[in-house]
């Protein structure tokens, strides 16, 4: 079932690499314009969304530190891994602790897709579910919802389970011009 | 979870992006964000949300009803959205004036000073419209002090 296939995930796939597409759907049922890039992670906690399109950005976390790199606004944003844009996604793909953190639950098949619920054991901040597909041990979705009921789903292609990616790649140095902002 | 009831959507522009908001000296203060902005001064609302979609808050304001301003956590009420940006980020933002201004112009409703072909000076800001084509603004506030400095990105540009 799906739990089992996270768990097999967590224990088996130790660094991963794919490209997404993620679709932000309102409250009020309205998509907004989708966005793409890369997902690279290694566990323990390290992870790193390249956003592309429609704009570049990017969010490394070695493990310790999360950065934000907004590249039109020439501004990066530290904070610590714990209190960085609800840690709690990257924590259930990259993590290693998942029946820690969440409550899980099987859900219903969904478009050929198994689904796992998991619910934060400590529902603070923006998020407050995050569901998590596989197609049978791959990886192949992640849905957040939000303390608004905006949902923002990730479908990933191009998986590669256990590729070799350098730590260095989860490191990040600001770019000379950019304001740094430590939070 | 507890879906909180949708937000009606208000007669008017609609703007959406990242933004900036860099306070000199207080980091705790500065934040990033992607935005929506929908409405007119008068009413709208506008959210901030994490660069995963999942929303930080929603400020709705309409001339019956003062500033709402809901977050995962809890709802307040300010009299103005220039009191609901000071409580935020210790500063006077003029997100009213953003509607105008991501436009690349004043705020019909005050008055201003041009300032050359880079933009005009509003409400105490200098606003640089010089990029607005590329949707680039940037606005800075160098008194009184700290400094603060709103870039603004729209999407789609």
């Amino acid at each position: 079932d799906a739990i089992g296939a996270l768990r097999d995930f967590v224990r088996e796939v130790q660094s991963g690499r794919a490209s997404f597409t993620q679709v932000v759907t309102g409250n009020d049922g309205a998509r907004k314009k989708p966005s793409t890039g890369t997902f690279e992670f290694l566990r323990p906690n390290r992870f790193r969304f390249d956003y592309v399109k429609p704009y570049e950005q990017l969010i490394v976390s070695d493990g310790t530190k999360v950065w934000l790199h907004d590249q039109d606004l020439n501004q990066v944003t530290v904070r610590p891994y714990d209190q960085a844009l609800g840690s709690t996604p990257a924590a259930l793909l990259a993590g290693g602790s998942i029946e820690r953190d969440f409550t899980l639950a099987n859900q219903p098949d969904e478009a050929g897709l198994q689904w796992v619920l998991a619910e934060p054991k400590n529902a603070e901040g923006s998020i407050r579910k995050v569901r998590v597909a596989f197609k049978g041990k791959e990886l192949a979705a992640f849905e957040i919802t939000d303390a608004f009921g905006q949902r923002s789903r990730l479908d990933f292609s191009r998986v590669e389970a256990n590729p070799a990616i350098p730590a260095t790649r989860f490191r990040f140095v600001p770019p000379a011009g950019a304001d740094v902002l430590q939070q | 979870c507890q879906n909180l009831a949708p937000v009606v959507r208000p007669e008017g522009a609609s703007h959406s992006g990242r933004l900036a908001v860099q306070v000199d000296g207080d980091a705790a203060r500065s934040f990033s964000a992607s935005f929506e902005l929908h409405g007119r001064p008068e009413a709208g609302w506008m959210a901030l949300a994490n660069p995963l979609g999942a929303q930080i808050g929603v400020a709705e304001w309409s001339p019956a009803q003062a500033v709402r301003l809901r977050t995962p956590d809890e709802t307040r009420r300010y009299a103005s959205l220039e009191d609901m940006a000071e409580e935020l980020t210790g500063q006077s933002l003029p997100i009213a004036a953003l509607f105008d201004w991501l436009e690349g112009r004043p705020w019909p409703a005050r008055t201003h000073q041009a300032g050359g072909a880079d933009g005009f000076e509003q409400l105490g800001w200098d606003v640089r419209t010089d990029r607005i084509a590329d949707g680039l603004l940037v606005a800075v506030r160098a008194q009184p002090l700290p400094r603060v400095t709103v870039r603004a990105k729209l999407d789609g540009r």
